[in-house]
């Protein structure tokens, strides 16, 4: 069956079933409702991609309910149809939203080329929705390659190129900032679902409230504020591959429900009672030792075998230092070209003390102090002179220091490692995330330096 | 866009009854018969003359109810037999402004009307051969329907929707390859 599934809403029972026959036999998926309140049900089950509907019906009329549809769904397309047509109804049909407006009886010629337009229509949104994707994808990698040639990063990328062609679950594993969203966007390139979306979602950015409504999505109405209804991550990456970044931080109950539909493939919106399917491949990652986490019974057994099928651990950067003058380059001539500067190039001096730092915040900390230094150097070459913040962050405070300058330079330290997540900085600080953000503000700190 | 039915469980060898609705061609009848025959191996039978029943009238449209006129056709047929009315009168469905012809997938009785067959797209009638190679086209296609096949998505496939005389005319009299395989499961096609 053609997977355009499409709604006929008709008082009229003959009017109904015979459009359905007919719609049938061009191979839709059809299905039928005699009133408004039957349609709001089927709706409520199933997601349809077009809906036939009649405007003069008893109790609630088409008008009334192509709002309803609307407002819980926008990106459905309604064909308003009716026997009863007059200029004003199809104005404000099309106000209300409507892709089209047909009377009865339809022309057969004019019924096939609309329903084949709107079917086309679909599959271009459908596809601008893919491309879009994909696009935003290459460019994160053109920007962000996972790099390396150290033996250690050699074994990451074999046991990558492994995983190519399989569906196996990994569980990637690695201090803050070494690179596991770039490991997971290389499995998901090699994998067969390549096609698909790769949906990321930071499990320890969001609050444990807020992150059901974001893996699950919602309904109109299902708390305060769900003012539409919206799609969550895991229906997101429907035929692609769901990538939960710091899996240690997910609740007992949360684990639950995700076991749930990894078994099933099944799940309900937050508020509403339809099932629906994803099919996607789940890669995780996490910073925390989730063994240790499955002792004190904070991480559950059941799911840590699920996710951890497959285990990736990205070695930290102090670990590898053979890599640093390479990721340096990568990083000086990226934020040069970016920020129009024409640095080229680092002393001898410079490249000694980035490679004796012990580099706590891994890649990400490198990849933000090369693109403060850019910004600071003054010449083609980034010096010495250029790092002495980072001289600075190695020695801890001087003794001159002041204590606000040795706040300042501790906040942004934690949230450059952190690559600014609000919520995990405040938490390595022992603040509450309000304190940093007014911090942030007083101090008027901002990314890049 | 469109595929076939389930396949299902495969009929056995069905005989076509050709019934003439009103006042029709004889020479179309036979068309009828003769291709039916030939395109898809079943035995063929035309039937006497019949009128078309007056409950079936859409009477605001002065126009022959299809639907209508299936029921009445398929009121006492078993699964062995098939159908097929022919009329000269306009038919159309409660939905549509016209049809040239209608069957329900895998049902055992549709009807097809020469009425809009015999125009040409611009308005004068056409030559009567014309005019059979029209209702030819459109007998097959509401046979295959009986015979369980959907829509075809091939333009080369007489199973591809018309919508319009021009669309009939560039169809040719023949299946695609998928819905040959299709009928060779299910009915006695030859070659």
């Amino acid at each position: 069956m053609n997977d355009f599934s499409i709604l006929v809403v008709d008082d009229e029972e003959a009017m109904r079933e015979s459009l359905a026959a007919w719609l049938k036999k061009e191979g839709y998926r059809v299905e039928l409702a005699g009133s408004a309140s039957e349609a709001l049900k089927k709706l409520e089950k199933n997601p349809f991609s077009l809906i036939l509907l009649d405007i003069k019906m008893p109790g609630m009329d088409g008008l009334e309910l192509l709002s309803k549809i609307k407002n819980s769904d926008p990106q459905i397309m309604v064909v308003m149809i009716t026997a009863y047509g007059s200029i004003e109804s199809a104005v404000q049909a099309m106000k209300n939203g409507a892709s089209d407006y047909l009377l009865k009886p339809f022309d057969p010629e004019e019924l096939v080329l609309l329903i084949g337009k709107l079917c086309r229509q679909k599959a271009l949104s459908d596809e601008n929705i893919m491309l879009k994707e994909r696009l935003a994808r290459q460019e994160e990698n053109r920007l962000d390659d996972l790099i390396g040639q150290s033996r250690e990063m050699r074994e990451v990328f074999e046991k990558i190129e492994d995983l190519s062609g399989t569906e196996t679950p990994v569980l990637i594993t690695g201090e803050t900032g070494t690179g596991k969203e770039l490991a997971a966007r290389a499995i998901h390139t090699r994998s067969e679902r390549y096609s698909g979306p790769f949906v990321p979602i930071n499990c320890g950015a969001v609050s444990r409230n807020l992150l059901e409504s974001e893996l699950f999505g919602h309904e109109k109405g299902a708390f305060t504020g769900a003012v539409q209804a919206r799609r969550g991550r895991i229906e997101m990456a429907n035929n692609g591959t769901l990538f939960l970044d710091e899996v240690g931080e997910i609740s007992s109950e949360m684990q639950v429900n995700l076991l749930r539909v990894l078994e099933k493939g099944r799940f309900t919106r937050l508020g509403g009672n339809r099932e629906l399917s994803s099919d996607f491949r789940l890669l995780c990652a996490t910073h925390r030792d989730l063994e240790a986490l499955l002792e004190t019974g904070a991480f559950r057994n059941d799911f840590y075998f699920r996710i951890n099928v497959i285990n990736i651990r990205i070695p930290p950067l102090r670990d590898r230092r053979d890599d640093i003058p390479l990721l340096a380059f990568h990083f000086l001539k990226m934020f040069s070209k970016e920020l129009g500067k024409g640095v080229e190039d680092l002393s001898a001096e410079a490249l000694k003390m980035l490679k004796t730092y012990d580099w706590p915040g891994n890649v990400r900390e490198l990849k933000n102090v090369m693109e403060r230094a850019v910004v600071l150097s003054r010449s083609d070459t980034v010096g010495k002179e250029d790092l002495t913040f980072l001289a600075r962050r190695e020695a801890g405070p001087a003794a001159g220091d002041s204590l606000k300058e040795v706040e300042v330079d501790h906040i942004e330290r934690i949230l450059g490692e952190n690559d600014w997540n609000i919520s995990r900085s405040a938490s390595i600080l022992g603040i509450d995330r309000g304190t940093l953000s007014r911090k942030i503000k007083k101090y008027n700190l901002s990314r890049g330096g | 866009m469109s595929k076939r039915a389930d396949k299902g469980e495969s009929r056995p060898c069905r005989i076509v009854r050709v019934a003439p609705l009103g006042i029709v061609d004889d020479i179309a009848v036979s068309v009828v018969a003769a291709n039916i025959q030939m395109m898809f191996g079943l035995p063929v039978d035309i039937e006497p003359t019949q009128s078309c029943p007056e409950h079936t009238i859409l009477q605001a449209r002065c126009q022959y109810d299809a639907a209508g006129l299936i029921d009445f056709l398929a009121a006492g047929q078993g699964n062995h037999a098939m159908r097929l009315g022919v009329t000269a009168e306009d038919i159309a469905l409660p939905f549509l402004t016209y049809v040239y012809g209608e069957a329900g997938i895998g049902g055992n009785a549709g009807v097809i009307s020469t009425c809009r067959l015999e125009k040409s797209r611009k308005g004068p009638d056409v030559k009567k051969s014309k005019v059979y190679e029209r209702t030819a086209k459109v007998a097959v296609h509401e046979t295959g329907h009986l015979l369980g096949l959907l829509h075809c998505g091939r333009p080369e496939c007489v199973m591809s929707f018309s919508a319009g005389l021009g669309r009939l005319d560039e169809l040719p009299l023949t299946f695609c390859s998928r819905c040959r395989g299709f009928l060779r499961q299910n009915c006695a096609l030859p070659g």
